[in-house]
């Protein structure tokens, strides 16, 4: 008995060690690019890059695990270590070079566009006449494209593919930059309004992504990825793909006399050679930037530490500086521990991040406008609800009510796609930082709506009867006795509210609009960064909410009055 | 003071606060004192006197005029020219003694701010308040409450006074305060309607006594004749049962 389990434990044993010899190769990659990676009917990944991966994971005599996570979330978990490789239709460029290695490229594309059905537009030279506007989606080569070469043309980008097509299809941009196949799938779906011109604005290469290894680890991975793509094109293999998924497009670039995306395997330089010599400047101390954020930062710091302070107790001495020590202790040991452990993978790279700071600075400073004038609106939008759901008129009344719990019931994204896409469509209205604001500000305003009618309800009657029997107006018993009151009790509540509408501005990317969170990502997405751009990103958030959080307090002093 | 009614009615779903109230109160009465059982209407009764709240049917006439209750206008004239104080939370819990009656002679009687502050500090000063007059309402006793809201409401010098039941949140000694002060009032020449349980003031102090029961007065007269010779059944019972201790 006892040697048959210790058999089986020995056998466990040999199992566990084989398969830890044999490691499943992660590969990462988002499932929504057909037909290059996406998920079939029965909900397995599928498509060209699903091939290669298993072909891959063969080559190496791994086993394969495929993850689908989103585009801007790939690079981090790439250089954190949890996927080993990207094969997600990557374009490779010097710059995202300097975060990640590339392996050769498997696929030469170019840039294509999609155009109006009666525009004007032919090429290039067409692009660079002032007023154009131009619509990429954000984060790809297209929006570097448009960035560097139309310096005159107005650039919008966009989250998802479709809101692309939308854009030109409904005349708000006159081209929208992508990549050839994307391109004529989406002209296809617009037919009736869109032309797409397929030659190659600039080629572009795909690659696979890899992590580039910290000092003392080996570079063996990116050598048989290489072997395996020279192999895998010597037999055939991309051809046969072709055959399999992209069998009307290679016959319509092939008719256009364009090469196919897996006719050439060579390197394209050329098109990157321009970077090289961008990127080549010193990294440059700017002290004007560092003054500046380091005066934003110990504005924070000091209004966090006057807010977190314990003001009812008064001084008790050494055992309280003890608690605070230990607990920064635990926090920055915390910090060490993590930061370490993701270092053995992780290599950094704020260079992309740096020279983006006044981007990314004049993104901050629209954020907190777009957040100002939002709070205003929706302070405006929330007294109307709580005017019109007390007025004596009863559709006015109902439609108060009616908007607050459908608009507090929604998503604020569908909000803001509805809005803009459908609603301020319709009213032929376009600029989209004005309709985005007015959007957050209706959305937010029925929350504060809601609030401000508890707090007014919470008053009570007797202080109504009591403003009322020593003879105030109506008016008079709202402005001086029961506004008053409600403010102090709302005060807290609002404040929440106001933080949270600063941080719901970043959702104002989703139409584009030029904020924080989207100079953010566009410079992540251009460098392939991570951490470098999230970090910067949470700070500056909380750059404006704790100095926020601070004032709310200060009022709510100003306003307290029971002792 | 003049103050009548006739045939005043006033229901809340099935229950009748009044149910057919006549009275003609006029000559020579400074202080009138409702009494009665909780629940006869003399809040309800006060109340229309004082133009919160509109009767469904009858009419009423305060130092000769009559009310108009189908005009908010007139009964906001009505309110500011008299005065009206509720049993407790009168005081606005934002405000400081001061400011509270600061604020109405400003708001409602067009005084400038200085002259508002002069005034206020000057019922203030008339009760013994002046040491609390920066309080705020939760740092003052109930009866301190009580007293700076009875300010409150002379300050404008209004033509009559209606209290409704002053002293019924306050402990003993607090209630005789109170109580103190409205003798004063009516030593100073205040008219005042006031509804009270305690039966020794009404008896020493009113002039006049109505008894309410049911909605209706069920008798109404000079106060020592109302509590030596009650010929009313329902008001005998009512006084012996509350003069028992």
């Amino acid at each position: 008995m006892m040697r048959a389990l210790l058999s089986i434990f020995l056998i466990c044993l040999a199992g566990c060690a084989e398969v830890k010899d044999r490691e499943p190769l992660v590969v990462g990659m988002e499932l929504t690019y057909p037909p290059f990676e996406f998920v079939d009917e029965e909900g397995n990944p599928d498509g060209v890059s699903v091939r290669m991966a298993e072909a891959l994971a063969d080559y190496l005599g791994r086993p394969l695990k495929i993850e689908n996570i989103k585009f801007d979330a790939l690079i981090t978990a790439l250089k954190s270590g949890s996927i080993d490789c990207v094969i997600s239709s990557m374009t490779a460029n010097d710059e995202r070079r300097k975060s990640i290695n590339f392996s050769d490229p498997y696929v030469t594309t170019g840039l294509a566009m999609l155009v109006g059905k009666d525009s004007d537009i032919k090429g290039l030279d067409d692009l660079k006449k002032p007023g154009r506007t131009i619509v990429a989606r954000l984060g790809t080569t297209g929006e570097n494209f448009a960035r560097e070469l139309l310096p005159d043309a107005k650039v919008n980008t966009m989250q998802e593919d479709p809101a692309c097509a939308l854009e030109v299809s409904q005349g708000k941009a006159d081209a929208w930059i992508y990549d050839q196949l994307s391109i004529f799938q989406h002209h296809k779906n617009h037919a009736k309004t869109t032309r797409a011109l397929l030659t190659p604005l600039r080629p572009e290469q795909w690659a696979i992504g890899l992590r580039k290894p910290k000092a003392g680890e080996d570079n063996a991975l990116l050598a048989s990825v290489n072997d395996f793509l020279r192999q895998f094109r010597a037999t055939g293999k991309f051809e046969v793909l072709a055959g399999r998924y992209l069998k009307e497009e290679r016959q319509l670039v092939r008719e256009l006399g364009i090469p196919f995306i897996f006719d050439s395997a060579p390197i394209v330089k050329g098109a990157e050679g321009q970077e090289d010599s961008k990127n080549a400047r010193e990294l440059q101390a700017d002290w004007l930037f560092i003054l500046l954020v380091a005066v934003l930062i110990a504005i924070a710091i000091i209004t966090f530490w006057r807010l977190t302070r314990d003001t009812n107790v008064s001084a008790s001495g050494s055992g309280e500086l003890l608690g605070y020590t230990i607990l920064w202790l635990l926090v920055s040991g915390l910090c060490y521990f993590v930061f370490a452990s993701l270092n053995q993978t992780y290599t950094w790279n704020w260079e992309g991040i740096w020279l983006r700071r006044w981007q990314i600075f004049g993104g901050w400073l629209r954020t907190i406008w777009i957040s100002l004038v939002a709070l205003v609106l929706c302070s405006g939008v929330g007294i109307a609800l709580v005017a019109g759901s007390r007025s004596r008129f009863s559709p006015l009344r109902f439609f108060c009510r009616a908007y607050t719990e459908v608009v507090r019931g929604s998503p604020l994204l569908v909000v803001l796609l509805v809005g803009y896409y459908v609603i301020a469509q319709a009213f032929n209205a376009n600029d989209r930082v004005l309709i985005g604001v007015i959007l957050l500000a209706l959305f937010a305003g029925a929350y504060l709506g809601e609030i401000l009618r508890g707090g007014i309800e919470s008053v009570g009657r007797t202080q109504f009867e009591s403003a009322r029997a020593v003879g105030f107006s109506r008016m008079q018993v709202f402005r001086y006795v029961i506004l008053p009151q409600a403010i102090r009790r709302v005060l807290p509540a609002v404040a929440g509210l106001f933080i949270i509408l600063v941080k719901d501005s970043s959702l104002l990317s989703q139409i584009a609009v030029e904020e924080f969170t989207k100079r953010s990502e566009s410079a992540r997405s251009a460098t392939y960064t991570g951490l470098e751009a999230y970090i910067p990103l949470a700070i500056g958030y909380l750059l404006i909410t704790i100095p926020l959080a601070y004032l709310a307090a200060c009022l709510e002093r100003r306003f307290s009055y029971e002792s | 003071m003049r103050v009548s009614a006739s045939g005043l009615h006033k229901h809340f779903g099935e229950t009748k606060a009044l149910d057919g109230i006549d009275f003609d109160v006029a000559g020579d009465v400074s202080v009138l004192a409702l009494i009665g059982p909780s629940g006869g209407g003399k809040s309800t009764l006060l109340r229309v006197l004082g133009g919160l709240e509109i009767p469904d049917r009858g009419s009423v006439s305060v130092s000769g005029e009559e009310m108009d209750f189908s005009s908010e206008e007139a009964l906001l004239v009505h309110r500011r020219r008299n005065g009206f104080l509720f049993q407790s939370f009168n005081l606005f819990p934002h405000k400081s003694a001061l400011a509270n009656i600061a604020l109405p002679l400003e708001k409602v009687h067009g005084l400038l701010p200085a002259e508002a502050n002069e005034r206020a500090m000057a019922a203030l000063d008339r009760f013994e308040l002046t040491e609390h007059a920066a309080k705020f309402p939760a740092q003052l006793s109930g009866g301190q409450q009580q007293r700076v809201a009875i300010a409150r409401a002379i300050a404008h010098g209004p033509g009559l006074l209606f209290l409704d039941e002053p002293t019924s949140a306050l402990d003993p000694e607090m209630t005789a305060e109170v109580l103190d002060l409205i003798v004063e009032l009516k030593d100073g020449g205040q008219d005042i309607v006031l509804s009270t349980h305690e039966m020794g003031f009404a008896r020493q102090v009113a002039d006049q006594v109505a008894f309410l029961s049911g909605g209706k007065i069920a008798e109404i007269g000079d106060s020592s004749r109302m509590f030596e010779e009650a010929e009313e059944p329902r008001l005998r019972h009512f006084l012996s049962r509350v003069m028992r201790y």
